[in-house]
């Protein structure tokens, strides 16, 4: 099992950029680029907190479990 | 880390002081060596009980220099990796398995240093008392608590490397979160 990160999808949805997202949330820009394509090796809470307060959503629409490929 | 701009700051200048000292020291020593091998200027009292009996020629005097000078190559590959070290550091690569390294390396070196000058000062001894009258050769073997001081040390920073190491494990685990 893998966790998949749609931040991507959610950031398309509140037609926010990566840009403002990173300036809201206080990390880098560079953070959310890795962070969307899933090459962290994990996320704080309050990190993911702070995005889901800027993007109005839920942890589970951020991160969704399925198989490895 | 909120101490950074001072490690790096202080860094900066032991770094340009050790590069300093690398560039100076090797030969202070090779000419304070020579010179006190010499005896015409003992400024380092080295040969302090050693009793030399009959001029020397300058063969023996260049053999005992060098076999002096032996504990320079710890000393200077000492000096080496705190250079690296400093150069680490005032970049700001302070918990980084690089950093660690330099640091048992130097404990290690602290450690082979003693050795190496407790068998050089032996073999000096040696070698300038070896024209010495038969039974009037000088063997000495000197342990201080400079010897015992810096192997204690030595060892001291080896397992600080060893410690600084899985800290800079866990800092690069660390950086992997957002």
């Amino acid at each position: 099992m893998q966790i998949v990160v749609r931040l991507d999808v959610v950031l398309a949805q509140r037609k926010m950029r990566s840009r403002e997202l990173a300036e809201r949330v206080g990390i880098t820009e560079q953070n959310i680029s890795l962070l969307k394509s899933g090459k962290v090796k994990g996320i704080r809470f309050e990190t993911l907190a702070k995005i889901c307060e800027v993007l109005e959503c839920q942890p589970g629409d951020l991160l969704e479990a399925a198989p490895e490929d | 880390m909120p101490s950074l701009p001072l490690v790096q700051k202080l860094s900066g200048w032991l770094y340009h002081a050790t590069t300093l000292v690398l560039a100076v020291l090797p030969i202070a020593v090779l000419f304070a060596l020579y010179g006190a091998a010499n005896r015409s200027v003992d400024w380092t009292g080295l040969y302090t009980g050693a009793t030399v009996i009959g001029a020397r020629g300058v063969p023996t005097l260049i053999l005992a220099t060098l076999v002096a000078a032996v504990p320079l190559l710890p000393l200077l590959w000492v000096l080496l990796q705190m250079r690296g070290l400093f150069g680490n550091y005032r970049r700001g690569e302070v918990l980084t398995p690089e950093s660690a390294l330099c640091i048992r390396r130097i404990g290690l070196g602290l450690v082979v240093l003693p050795l190496v000058q407790l068998v050089s000062s032996t073999l000096r001894i040696l070698v300038l008392t070896w024209d010495n009258p038969k039974g009037m050769r000088e063997l000495s073997i000197s342990l201080s608590d400079d010897f015992i001081g810096l192997v204690l040390v030595g060892g001291l920073m080896f397992v600080i490397g060893l410690a600084m190491h899985q800290a800079a494990v866990l800092a690069e685990e660390n950086r992997g979160f957002v």
